[in-house]
């Protein structure tokens, strides 16, 4: 009974959440619609990244909340909430990925062009569209869109780290808990996949091609 | 350090997470290996590059948020909830009407005295002659056919209500009206009761129950709209205290009108 305590507390304390998700737990309707509010933006750029194409990432965006809604209470708080919704953005995308590879709507080609035409469109902004760096000066858009493919076309496992750590700018513990895995795996997957694009992408590393 | 172990630690390198005593050696190494400087710039611009993406985090519609929670709301009336809380909402309503045929021309045909005492009771209490008693009117024999689940429901709704209303009643003289509000009628309903009764009595609307699917700034908006059009009508906004909350299962907003002379 201590121990459970105890764990609640550390939960309270290590969640910001925590009072958030107790009250959708109660079927409190305001308690959930600011979840989605917060966590929205978020769960849409996760599955933006995974699936690359604007459509399937807003659709999947709605299946996620719908999902979280239906299993809010079977939720225990073991992890931070955001740590289970990242857990079942993922889940989600992967199961989307494999449905469309399957239905063949999904092949590398379809990817590709996606990715290249998302540059635009599906990300609602042009390059260079941030303040003025010489990070961008650097960038062209031809080295935008082809890491973009580049990382679309990495293994699973190594795809989701890269992800996560270089695009959603997880924490390695944080990706640690989303995966499951140990942080030490997950450094050795993050090495292994830059390993992988930096062999791909060589030219445009070293400054031929921008 | 040898050059492949160099390169196992270039991303914490790169990302700041080496010890002061690895950054050295690292370091160190680099500045004698210029083979390693080259692949650790490669990096260096990989990462440089995957930031800048980062930060151009893709926009979603601008409806996202109304479209997720118009699909839960979708959820859950395909999956029967809804219907469930419109029976339970329309077994209410018939407690209205019940009430409503019983007792509104009783109050008004009181003349100059216009005293109503009325004790609701739990279901099946008997009446007593000289106190008004109302039988809980929700069983199946009464009401309607509806299933036991959903008959108890509501019952056990109504019971705990009904509690509160009866000692609220044994205290004062008064009335007390429960109004689901399941679409514009009730609202009609509502305005047209406020008008019988908005002189001579104390009026106070309370919503004493909400759930999920109802738009409660609506519900308050509405409110308000019947404070104004009814002067020295009370009207309580509860809110999002979760008390007021009916938990899994409820029936729409329903308002509790209290009347007393």
């Amino acid at each position: 009974m201590n121990g459970e305590l105890i764990e609640l507390t550390i939960n309270r304390l290590n969640d910001p959440d925590f009072e958030l998700v107790n009250a959708a737990k109660r079927g409190e309707e305001e308690a959930f619609t600011m979840l989605v509010e917060k966590y929205s933006h978020q769960v849409f750029s996760l599955s933006m990244r995974m699936l690359n194409d604007y459509g399937e990432a807003e659709d999947l965006t709605q299946e996620v909340f719908l999902k979280v809604f239906k299993n809010i209470k079977r939720f225990k708080g073991k992890s931070k909430f955001s740590t289970w919704l990242y857990q079942i953005t993922l889940n989600a995308a992967i199961n989307r990925i494999n449905y469309l590879k399957k239905r063949r709507h999904y092949d590398s080609d379809s990817v590709n062009q996606t990715s290249a035409r998302g540059n635009d469109e599906n990300y609602g902004v042009d390059l260079p569209d941030l303040s003025p760096s010489s990070e961008d000066e650097v960038i062209g858009r031809e080295t935008y869109t082809k890491i973009l493919e580049e990382i679309n076309s990495l293994p699973e496992e190594f795809r989701v780290v890269i992800v996560l750590r270089d695009l959603e700018e997880k924490s390695y513990q944080e990706i640690a808990e989303i995966l499951n895995i140990p942080e030490g795996t997950v450094k050795s997957r993050i090495h292994r996949a830059r390993e992988i694009l930096k062999k791909k992408l060589e030219p445009y590393l070293t400054g031929e091609k921008k | 350090m040898r050059k492949e172990e160099l390169l196992e630690k270039v991303d914490l390198y790169l990302e700041g997470e080496l010890s002061e005593k690895e950054m050295t050696e690292f370091e160190k190494l680099l500045n004698s290996c210029p083979e390693c400087r080259e692949e650790v710039e490669k990096y260096r611009k990989l990462l440089m590059i995957t930031r800048v993406i980062a930060r151009k985090k893709p926009l979603p519609p601008p409806d996202l948020k109304t479209k997720i929670l118009n699909q839960i709301e979708a959820e859950l009336s395909s999956n029967g909830r809804f219907i469930f809380l419109k029976l339970a909402a329309l077994t209410l309503s018939l407690v209205i009407v019940v009430f409503g045929i019983t007792y509104i021309p009783a109050i008004l045909n009181q003349g100059g005295e216009r005293r109503v005492t009325t004790t609701l009771t739990d279901a099946g209490s008997s009446h007593s002659s000289g106190k008004r008693t109302v039988q809980n009117p929700l069983t199946a024999e009464n009401v309607m056919q509806v299933s036991p689940e959903i008959l108890k429901l509501a019952n056990d709704q109504f019971v705990s209500y009904t509690s509160e209303v009866q000692k609220r009643l044994n205290q004062t003289s008064s009335y007390t009206y429960i109004v689901p509000i399941t679409s514009s009628e009730s609202w009609k309903k509502v305005a047209k009761f406020l008008r019988l009764y908005r002189n001579g009595y104390r009026v106070a609307v309370k919503p004493i129950i909400r759930d999920r699917r109802s738009n409660y700034r609506d519900v308050i908006a509405t409110l308000n709209r019947v404070k104004e059009e009814n002067p020295g009508v009370t009207v309580e906004d509860v809110s999002f205290n979760p008390s007021y909350s009916a938990g899994n299962y409820n029936a729409g907003v329903i308002l509790q009108i209290s009347v007393q002379r």
